[in-house]
């Protein structure tokens, strides 16, 4: 599904949120807790709204040691503190560009062409991995990320499942567009992990057809897929 | 400069730069150490002389004290063509020398110049420190060590006494005296003793050439006939008699400021500067190892207050360049106002925070690589800082706090110190397990009105006058504040997934039983 079976270095990966707590955050967060393990740099999570919760930050194994917080500073507008995102995005840009930065996250609601164009040619120069966080408007304009997640709620439950999930579709990637992929966070242990309903009923997990090229069984590449989803190369 | 007598009852040591003129030059200007290099200075009745010559100038015939012209007409005869010469400074050599003895208290609590006339040696006290070099030879060796790699050569002795280190540094090829007995110097000659030239000419003359047969004369006879300097001298060689070291201390603070002639307008020349007296203060913390982590800047202007800039790094090992850059950026933030009208009079420039620049060592399994990345992240950190503030990039730290607002503390990366290791043991947190918390905490708690069911847990949630059915409700989860604390907290709080799957952390306020979100996952 993902050129090189992966998000390689210098990569951006956008994904598309549609609500709040639709666990766009949390699947952001988890690749960049993904990326810090293959990797030694530092993370600079960029913040403006001052919202990110340390804890959780590092129950997901992003560790507070290694993690650069930027908060953009506000400024004053009609008596009301307004963030300064251009700064947040000024803050995006160095970073990618800096060697030693192994990810650089950040929310990204509405951004000019030409910052996006900043920050691929920085990633592509300091080889961070870019992870932003996108309201749902931005589908309809183009965008000069690599990859592109829209993330979908999923309301549908099963009663014996302990965890959250969610769908997400590929919206951006050079292997081609319009695939799904169905995931389950567990709540126990948060791993990520491929959703599976209960015996008898439709699986929603397309994951062979897009993912696996080589031929082999549905189960090995269920699970070598699982393992690749979130590899860093 | 402050004086500490010595009796000779503890070690001392001599550290010798010979032809210290032109080391001085040389490890200024590098490019000096392979040409014939001739020192001159104005004598008043002589005229111009030959102040001091390299190695390679002397063996071609120039020797101290020779009349410049004579030295020039060697070099226009075509036999030594590559002569270079400048002109001495000896005020400078001696600053210079004060500037190294700042550097080398590195190497010991107590060091002073040598009292004469052109110092060129460094008189350091050795108590108390055998243990931390393991003996007299390695802590010759760290300083040897350490002088040449930075350019510098010299002869280092060690003696019981000031006379007697300086003897040995001077006259010999002896690195260490023994403890006990002065048969060493015996054979030093005479000019040893750091007497008068004439006395030493008179003792030649009567053929008492070394330090031995002096000692053979009756040292009562010796005042009447060659002056008490003598004396005292070889009473100073023995360790019986107090010398004093005139110890240089480093200063407290590093500063410089410049007065204005003509008030500043333009910002470009501000800048450079500012620039001019940081690298000036850096190049003094430098001497002394040590690297600024706060900049404290005041311009003064005309008739208007003062504006005062803080220049935060996050790590001392700064290139000059990159530091040019940051407060350059600075300078652009700042609102000087009406130039012209409130021209800038003076600069003050302090290291307000500056720490000791280690030499840092790779670690195991460290590449240079991993060098050059940190360097990277540092002036990343320093660039964020200086244009977002130095408030706006830091570190998180958990604490061990159950209150949510209270459970994080965000430290500031630039202009502070790092903690010792032993201070950075904190109290063990819990971390919570993934879900337990959301990644996202409101700064503010938003009122909700919640529906319970039956068994009193949500099922409905009003959000922002939207109304939505609440699927999974996971909790509750006491958290309290401590009775210490006032006002206390006591709260409720349930993960919470509603219909259209949203993730939500709310609470309810046990104290006034309302409802509020707290954060989104």
């Amino acid at each position: 599904m993902l050129p090189d079976h992966g998000y390689g270095r210098g990569t951006l990966v956008e994904f598309v949120s549609s609500q709040a707590g639709d666990l766009s955050l949390w699947l952001s967060l988890h690749l960049v807790a993904q990326a810090m393990k293959q990797h030694a740099g530092c993370v600079v999570l960029v913040d403006p709204a001052r919202e990110l919760f340390a804890p959780a930050l590092v129950s997901i194994g992003i560790p507070a040691e290694r993690t650069i917080l930027v908060h953009a500073p506000t400024k004053e507008k009609n008596g009301r503190g307004e963030v300064a995102w251009h700064e947040g995005y000024w803050a995006i840009n160095q970073s990618l560009g800096c060697k030693g930065i192994t990810a650089v996250w950040g929310v990204v609601p509405t951004v000019d062409n030409r910052w996006l164009r900043r920050f691929q040619l920085s990633a592509e120069l300091g080889g961070a991995i870019g992870v932003f966080i996108r309201p749902s408007t931005v589908l309809n304009y183009p965008t000069w990320s690599d990859i592109q997640w829209q993330v979908f709620s999923d309301p549908k439950r099963d009663s014996h499942q302990d965890g959250w999930r969610c769908r997400l579709r590929l919206t951006r990637a050079r292997t081609g567009t319009g695939q799904e992929l169905e995931l389950m966070v567990h709540s126990q242990n948060g791993e990520l992990m491929p959703a599976v309903l209960a015996e008898g009923s439709r699986p929603a997990l397309q994951l062979e057809e897009p993912l696996v090229s080589s031929p082999g069984t549905a189960a090995a590449a269920h699970r070598s897929a699982s393992k690749r989803w979130w590899n860093v190369a | 400069m402050s004086g500490s007598a010595v009796h000779g009852q503890h070690r001392m040591a001599c550290i010798f730069f010979p032809l210290w003129p032109i080391q001085r030059l040389v490890v200024a200007e590098p490019q000096l150490r392979q040409r014939r290099l001739v020192l001159h200075h104005q004598d008043s009745r002589r005229g111009q002389l030959v102040y001091a010559a390299s190695p390679m100038a002397l063996q071609c015939g120039i020797s101290p004290g020779m009349p410049l012209t004579e030295a020039r007409s060697l070099a226009r005869s075509g036999r030594q063509p590559d002569l270079t010469f400048r002109q001495a400074d000896p005020d400078l050599d001696h600053q210079q020398l004060r500037e190294l003895a700042v550097t080398l208290h590195q190497f010991s609590p107590l060091i002073g110049l040598e009292q004469t006339d052109i110092p060129s040696a460094l008189l350091l006290s050795f108590k108390g420190l055998s243990r931390l070099f393991h003996g007299e030879s390695g802590w010759i060796e760290a300083v040897q060590k350490w002088l040449k790699a930075h350019g510098y050569h010299a002869r280092i002795a060690l003696a019981n006494s000031i006379g007697a280190a300086i003897a040995l540094a001077r006259f010999s090829d002896i690195t260490s005296a023994p403890q006990f007995g002065n048969q060493v110097f015996d054979s030093l000659p005479v000019s040893a003793l750091r007497i008068e030239p004439t006395t030493c000419d008179t003792l030649l003359a009567l053929g008492i050439s070394a330090i031995g047969q002096l000692r053979l004369l009756p040292r009562a006879s010796l005042a009447s006939r060659f002056g008490s300097q003598l004396a005292k001298r070889l009473d100073q060689l023995d360790g019986t008699a107090a010398e004093t070291i005139c110890s240089v201390k480093p200063p407290d603070n590093f500063s410089a400021s410049m007065p204005l002639e003509y008030p500043v307008t333009d910002r470009q020349v501000l800048c450079e500067l500012v620039q001019c007296l940081v690298s000036r203060t850096a190049s003094m913390l430098a001497l002394r190892g040590q690297g600024a982590l706060r900049w404290e800047i005041v311009l003064t202007r005309l008739e208007a207050p003062h504006i005062s800039i803080e220049v935060c790094l996050f790590s001392p090992n700064i290139e000059e360049a990159h530091l040019r850059q940051l407060i350059e950026m600075h300078l652009d933030q700042v609102r000087i106002g009406d130039a012209e009208k409130y021209p800038i009079t003076s600069i003050s420039v302090k290291a307000a925070e500056y720490v000791r620049v280690a030499d840092r060592q790779l670690e195991l399994f460290e590449s240079e690589d991993d060098t050059v990345e940190s360097a990277c992240v540092s002036m990343l950190v320093n660039r964020l800082a200086v244009r977002l503030g130095a408030a706006q990039v830091v570190r998180p730290r958990v604490l061990a706090d159950p209150q949510p607002e209270r459970s994080v503390k965000f430290l500031p990366l630039t202009g502070t110190r790092v903690p010792k290791r032993s201070q950075r043991r904190t109290s063990p947190t819990a971390i919570p397990r993934s879900l337990e918390r959301p990644l996202r905490l409101l700064n503010r708690h938003v009122a909700i009105h919640v529906e319970l069911d039956v068994a009193e847990k949500p099922c409905a949630a009003g959000i922002s006058g939207e109304r939505h059915c609440i699927a999974l409700a996971v909790g509750p989860e006491r958290i309290e504040s401590g009775w210490w604390r006032a006002p206390i907290v006591r709260r409720d709080y349930w993960r919470v997934e509603t219909s259209d799957a949203r993730r939500l952390w709310i609470f309810r306020d046990l104290k006034s039983g309302k409802w509020f979100l707290h954060g989104v996952f």
